[in-house]
């Protein structure tokens, strides 16, 4: 029996419109009865929630008059005068004269305390948020509680287009593009993506009893978290500079460290501390195909505290084309570490040698890392 | 901008220039036009009354004392929704810090006090009642566990009855944002309600 090729053409592409119809259609059964749900769950929202749902009782509006009346409405001194005569106007006046030039009722701006929470990343651009609330001043009064963005706090002009009231008090506390903090002043928490700050740099800049802090972040989401004496920096991106005290602190994205108020450094990130200040600097020169000289040496002003490994991890790790190996000790030779830290004076430097555990091919790359990775190294061909 | 609008607007910058001037009178004035829709953003956001009246005296408070930095730039009610929303924000962040004490206010369902207000089920059956006060408690569920943004937008839009718009500029964000949060928060109360959709009314 032949079979009519039009024929099959034919049934085939009614079958296929057949499907995409039915599919089109059961979209469009699905969507509709998703609107009819929508349409369903709003007749819900009107019914049973719906606004306005309560009123304020009187004692609220009681309560402002009271505080707006004994608190903030300002005085008549002519009233006064009148009521009480000239004599205390007198003796006013002879206050005046003796105590002129007015005390500054504003404390330093040391003294400002402001406690930031809560820092939050809003998905429209040039817009996030860094929220703050309890700013105390005059004497641990707690006038403000508020929230801003971030152009708001780190520079000057954006105060101006902010609605908040307390910002706005607060405008003459801030002299300068950043926010001063006083460290003592409990928590401090602030997030801001400083690749959408103007210039791209954020400084903060604080007091606190013995030591001072100051963190610069350079293109980089910044995190700054004052808990009591502590001081927390995360870096998640790119990388931050600090300058706390008279000692410098480099981290990279996705590293912490948490300090003294006073500088010191405690706990877990003492390593990432010290690292930065006393990081060697690890060179490598491969000299044939199995051997690598390794160098490291102290560029640095202070003594470098090398730190061997422990529980038996090798010292150092290679990689060639993306393969990575490690090198224990039986590899290293003349690598004086036995596993007790040493220290390696300003200027001073160890060498070593490695044997690897496989001929390095021409024209391939081979990373030196060690067990920290935090010394990393791209050998140098010397064959 | 309608004719209403535009004297509604007219009237509310005259108050806020007098309270500017210290004027107590006035300041109650904007607080009997504001009150109302203030108190219910607060209790739409955490569905307890006492809190959403301390939320609404401090943001009136903020007002006066801010009465002099005032700048008539845009609507009063767009600041005042602002003030409102920021103190919002910051509550949210403290509590973020401690135990979420309003947490079974929000998810328990009912207040009777702010139910008792405004019931528009007074004189049903003792069964349709019951009924109705499950799907409402399933609704504040709902709406209170949405996330704080969408929240924000489903409460300023849908309750206040905020045109987008005015939600844009109160919230900060653009008018698409408010958009597709919107439409974020009604997909995901249909999701949540739709085992209640049922018992249509």
């Amino acid at each position: 029996m032949s079979v009519d090729h039009e024929q099959l053409v034919a049934y085939a592409l009614e079958q296929l419109e057949a499907n995409e119809r039915t599919q089109i259609e059961g979209a469009l059964a699905q969507d509709a009865q998703l609107r009819a749900e929508l349409e369903l769950v709003r007749e819900h929202l009107a019914l049973h929630d719906a606004a306005p749902a309560v009123e304020p009782s009187p004692r609220v509006l009681v309560e402002l008059r009271r505080t707006i009346q004994t608190g903030e409405l300002p005085q008549r001194p002519l009233a006064w005068l009148g009521r009480f005569g000239m004599p205390i106007a007198a003796a006013a006046l002879v206050a005046l004269a003796l105590f002129w030039p007015p005390t500054v009722l504003i404390e330093p701006v040391e003294q400002l305390e402001i406690d930031i929470v809560h820092g939050e990343v809003e998905p429209a651009p040039g817009r996030n948020l860094v929220r703050a609330r309890r700013v105390t001043r005059y004497a641990g009064d707690d006038i403000a509680s508020f929230t801003f963005d971030e152009g708001s706090v780190f520079s000057e002009p954006a105060f101006g287009l902010l609605n908040d009231p307390e910002i706005e008090s607060l405008k003459p506390h801030f002299p300068w593009h950043g926010v001063v903090l006083q460290m003592s002043a409990g928590r401090v928490f602030v997030e801001a993506d400083s690749e959408r700050l103007a210039g791209g740099v954020l400084v903060f800049g604080g007091h606190a009893g013995s030591g001072a802090f100051t963190a610069k972040t350079l293109g980089t989401t910044f995190l700054v978290d004052l808990t009591g004496e502590f001081v927390r920096v995360a870096v998640e991106s790119g990388s931050v500079a600090c300058t706390i005290s008279e000692s410098g602190l480099a981290l990279d994205a996705g590293e912490s460290v948490e300090l003294r108020s006073e500088g010191a450094v405690r706990g877990k990130y003492e390593r990432a501390m010290r690292d930065w200040f006393t990081q060697p600097t690890l060179l490598a020169v491969l000299e044939d195909d199995e051997t690598l000289r390794v160098t490291l040496r102290n560029d640095m002003p202070d003594p470098v505290l090398l730190e061997p490994p422990t529980g038996g991890e090798a010292p150092f790790y290679a990689a060639v084309d993306g393969r990575t190996f490690p090198l224990p000790r039986s590899r290293l030779k003349g690598y004086p570490l036995d596993g007790s830290p040493r220290k390696l004076a300003p200027g001073d430097s160890l060498t070593f040698t490695v044997d690897l555990p496989q001929p390095v091919p021409e024209n391939s790359k081979l990373t030196l890392s060690d067990h920290r990775q935090k010394l990393r190294t791209v050998a140098e061909d010397r064959r | 901008m309608s004719g209403d609008k535009a004297r509604e607007n007219r009237l509310d910058r005259e108050l806020m220039q007098r309270i500017r001037r210290d004027d107590a009178a006035a300041f109650e004035q904007l607080y009997a036009r504001y009150a109302r829709p203030l108190m219910n953003f607060f209790y739409r956001m955490c569905y307890d009354t006492v809190a959403a009246e301390d939320y609404l005296q401090e943001t009136f408070l903020r007002v006066w004392r801010a009465r002099r930095t005032y700048r008539p730039v845009g609507k009063v009610s767009t600041w005042l929704f602002q003030i409102a929303k920021n103190f919002w924000l910051n509550e949210r962040a403290k509590t973020k810090l401690r135990p979420f004490h309003e947490k079974t206010a929000l998810i328990g369902g009912r207040d009777e006090a702010a139910t008792e207000l405004r019931d528009p089920r007074a004189g049903t059956s003792p069964a349709a009642a019951a009924q109705a006060g499950e799907t409402e408690a399933a609704i504040r569920a709902a709406v209170a566990e949405l996330s704080e943004k969408l929240r924000l937008v489903f409460v300023l839009c849908r309750y206040q009855g905020m045109a987008y718009a005015h939600a844009a500029e109160v919230l900060g964000i653009p008018l698409g944002t408010v958009k597709s949060r919107m439409a974020a928060a009604e997909k995901t109360l249909r999701d949540k309600l739709r085992p209640h959709l049922g018992d249509r009314p």
